[in-house]
């Protein structure tokens, strides 16, 4: 059976198989440069950014049970994808030559920037603060927020007696991270 | 500091639609007039999608490695470079012109692989239909043979660029380069159609009309200058 047939591949996604992903990100990714660089003048780091985000959003419209069919390629599912995220990614740098060389921030900009200052905990904190739970709390957490899998999902793939105790055990790794990033808000104020 | 752990189960609850009636109004409630419960609140959202995004950021990462295996593989423009240097010297003696005949043309073949535009098609609304619709949904789904039938009933440029495409995809590129020919100079596919037919003549090994070609768009202000000033620098 061809590996990247659109109804095994979207399968093997849906069953937790990531390679397939892998596959179709070596399968286009030159093409999708060559056509970003020839039709949106792109750099080769903005269109391999671009390929990899629209290649990422395909796998959670996958995995999230929102894409369980194509009404086209998956190619020109892809391209698509991609040629959205890298107009965003051009304009986003345009903006940012621009207020490097002015040093100026629009309205919009800083009131984003205040939101973000505003945050209780910085990406930076909560990922460290993954990385130091245990390797079974970094998967339910995973499982559950990542690859969007129910309690049942989750008590069968972590071999977890039942939902319960999935959703318990999500419960305790939640508190575990909120315990370290609190640490570490705490290391920060010291 | 936060005292979010405290309030997590309840949080979880309630983003899993679990409180009942009463509790969701006033879970609501105070998330209205106490604004610590609210900040507290907030900041477990924070979390959560911080928790994906951290997951995404490890996934992103892991394709970052595909780029770097990808990249540090020797690319295509230098074997095509290599074979070229190799088949000039070698061009001095009989067995040179042989390896030149049998190995330069498989890279040309690669090379117009490469720099084939991708073609899109054109968007097919709901609120408005166009003549071109039913073939462009045939096109988007890669069913050529219908969207070839489907273009075929229609005269115009961008008909004879579709069919181009289309015909090119299913191998035939004779029929694909004659398509490409019936496009008018003035119109917004002649570029795009030019730079195909380089493209063809080159898989085809007629390096001089596409030369010709290239030449031509890389003198344009057009989209592929560069595209046709690359491939000119790798084939000389």
């Amino acid at each position: 059976m061809n590996t990247l047939c659109p109804n095994y591949l979207l399968q093997r996604l849906q069953g937790g198989d990531n390679s397939p992903i892998y596959e179709l990100y070596k399968l286009y990714r030159d093409e999708f440069i060559v056509w970003s660089k020839s039709t949106y003048k792109a750099t080769d780091d903005q269109a391999k950014d671009a390929f990899q985000d629209a290649i990422l959003d395909f796998h959670q419209n996958v995995i999230s049970g929102h894409l369980t069919e194509l009404s086209s390629t998956i190619k020109t599912y892809l391209f698509q994808i991609g040629k959205h995220k890298l107009l965003n990614i051009q304009k986003k740098e345009s903006r940012m030559t621009y207020h490097d060389a002015l040093h100026l921030i629009d309205n919009g900009e800083m009131e984003s920037f205040m939101e973000e200052e505003q945050k209780a905990y910085s990406q930076e904190q909560i990922s460290k603060a993954i990385e130091k739970l245990p390797e079974d709390c970094q998967r339910v957490l995973k499982l559950f927020y990542f690859s969007e899998y129910d309690m049942e999902s989750i008590a069968r793939e972590m071999n977890y007696k039942n939902a319960d105790t999935a959703k318990s055990k999500k419960s305790v790794c939640m508190k575990n991270l909120f315990s370290e990033l609190k640490k570490m808000s705490m290391l920060l104020v010291l | 500091m936060m005292r979010e752990e405290e309030h997590i189960d309840l949080f979880e609850r309630y983003r899993n639609d679990q409180l009942s009636d009463t509790e969701l109004r006033d879970f609501e409630a105070r998330l209205a007039y106490d604004s610590e419960f609210k900040a507290e609140y907030e900041a477990y959202e924070n979390v959560e999608n911080g928790i994906k995004n951290h997951f995404r950021a490890e996934l992103k990462s892991k394709l970052q490695e595909v780029d770097k295996e990808m990249d540090a593989t020797p690319n295509k423009k230098s074997i095509v470079s290599l074979l070229a240097w190799t088949s000039s010297i070698a061009a001095a003696i009989v067995i040179g012109v042989f390896i030149f005949q049998h190995f330069s043309q498989p890279s040309y073949e690669q090379l117009a692989q490469n720099y084939w535009p991708y073609e899109e098609g054109l968007p097919v609304k709901m609120s408005t239909s166009s003549k071109y619709d039913e073939a462009m949904n045939a096109f988007k789904l890669e069913d050529w043979d219908k969207a070839e039938n489907l273009l075929s009933e229609i005269e115009s440029d961008t008909a004879y660029y579709f069919l181009g495409e289309t015909t090119y995809k299913k191998g035939e590129e004779e029929k694909s380069i004659s398509h490409f020919l019936n496009i008018e100079k003035n119109s917004v596919y002649y570029q795009k159609a030019q730079f195909r037919i380089a493209l063809i003549l080159l898989k085809k090994g007629d390096k001089t009309k596409a030369t010709e070609i290239l030449n031509f768009l890389s003198e344009q202000n057009s989209i592929f200058s560069e595209s046709a000033q690359k491939i000119l620098e790798i084939i000389d």
